[in-house]
């Protein structure tokens, strides 16, 4: 498929979902007691799944019941693991952490806790937690096993969790409209004509 | 002088784009309905014109206006089309804001609060379209109050929409969406009549590297304009 005809089929999506909006609203069931923090992250990676076999990253930061920050991107390396594509994932995903901390702080939300982000790779999460030497790991660059020090310092927690509760996953693969549906509502996305 | 042909380093020496993010705006919009934040919209007007010039800018006489001395004219206040405009515009409202008491926020500098004790006012700057926030109704008055007593503004009330985003705040909801963005660009394609999918991509196809490489001006259309749309907020 040639990528004119994607885009158009972009627009014929946008057509149907023109009236979507984010919605962020104060009521309960929105999981951020869950949490324990103002908001919490996923981050997902789709291995080797573009043109030159580099790997998609994908992460989005949740308050309020609706997406705050979001970010889909192929990866500018070639990764040799899903594990290590995972890794990174995490790694940029504990960047945004930062700084969204530290928005908050100055917007007066400290957050005492450290912020969950979740991953549904269990290699890449025991990478995370344990600064131990991993022979498959050693190419990876140093920036981003800074990771690590953001859980240390109890900036954030890894969490898991299974596939289908992996919110990320859309931001990194084209999914069937089951699960696409299921992502986007979890990020808030609602149509503005439904009535609440 | 003319915008275009001010050269770097001599006519002007930084520019600055004088916007928030949209990631501020939104992890603040969550904040709001979770605090339950009044929120209000000001437009400043005629910004640019506020700025002071540091360096020696000279324009021609201004059609309509022109002596016949051909004599130029020295701009003391920056106009619309000069370089350093947005910067020194945002550092004149920086100076101003910071005079009322406000902190320029490290984590997106085109954002401000003031605390006092418990209460809390937050301004989001895009060039001259403020985004005001308060913890209370009385502080968001004085806020006001403050600005007008500063600027010449237009007063918006609550916001119906920012830098083409729709906007709605009810009870202790807000939704953001930008509908009437997506139906200008399927009117340009001619797409409004066209079914629609339910899914971005199909899962199955396998997109092919395009043979000709960047197709040039329409695929970089295309592409700016649908990034836009997810970095702002739909195309999730």
């Amino acid at each position: 498929m040639e990528h004119v005809t994607a885009l158009k089929r972009i627009l014929r999506y946008l057509k149907g979902t023109k009236s979507y909006g984010i919605k962020y609203s104060n009521s309960h069931g929105n999981n951020d007691d869950l949490f324990h923090g103002f908001f919490h992250g996923f981050a997902d990676a789709a291995y080797a799944n573009t043109d030159d076999y580099k790997s998609t990253a994908g992460y989005v930061f949740i308050a309020a019941g609706g997406a705050i920050t979001w970010r889909s991107k192929k990866q500018t390396f070639t990764a040799l693991s899903t594990t290590e594509a995972e890794y990174v994932a995490l790694s940029e995903a504990a960047r945004e952490a930062y700084w969204l901390r530290n928005l908050y702080e100055e917007l007066g939300i400290k957050q005492e806790s450290p912020t969950t982000i979740k991953g549904d790779n269990n290699g890449s999460i025991s990478m995370a937690r344990n600064p131990q030497f991993h022979n498959r790991a050693k190419h990876i660059a140093v920036r981003y096993h800074r990771v690590r020090d953001a859980i240390n310092d109890g900036i954030i927690k890894i969490d898991s969790c299974r596939d289908p509760e992996q919110t990320a996953d859309v931001l990194t693969k084209a999914l069937h409209c089951f699960k696409h549906r299921k992502h986007i509502a979890e990020m808030g996305m609602k149509s503005t004509l439904e009535g609440t | 002088m003319k915008g275009y042909a001010q050269r770097p380093g001599y006519d002007y020496v930084e520019t600055f784009s004088p916007v928030v993010h949209m990631e501020t705006v939104r992890a603040i919009l969550a904040l709001t309905v979770k605090n339950g934040y009044k929120i209000q919209q000001m437009d400043i007007k005629g910004a640019y014109l506020n700025g002071i010039l540091k360096e020696k800018v000279y324009m021609k006489q201004p059609e309509g206006y022109d002596d016949n001395t051909g004599q130029v004219c020295e701009l003391v206040k920056t106009i619309y089309g000069l370089k350093q405009s947005g910067r020194e515009w945002n550092h004149k409202l920086d100076t101003t804001l910071k005079n009322l008491g406000y902190t320029r926020l490290y984590s997106d500098p085109c954002a401000y609060t003031r605390h006092d004790g418990e209460n809390i006012s937050i301004i989001t700057v895009w060039v001259d379209d403020l985004l005001l926030f308060a913890s209370s109704d009385d502080l968001m008055q004085k806020m006001k109050e403050e600005i007008k007593a500063s600027w010449e503004v237009t007063d918006m009330g609550e916001p119906k929409k920012i830098i083409g985003i729709e906007i709605d705040h009810t009870g202790n909801t807000v939704t953001i969406s930008q509908q009437r963005y997506i139906e200008s660009i399927l009117e340009c394609e001619n797409l409004t009549d066209c079914n629609h999918v339910s899914t971005p991509m199909d899962p199955k196809v396998k997109i092919l590297p395009n043979p000709e490489g960047n197709e040039g001006s329409r695929s970089n259309y295309f592409t700016q304009l649908l990034g836009e749309l997810q970095f702002l907020a739909n195309a999730t």
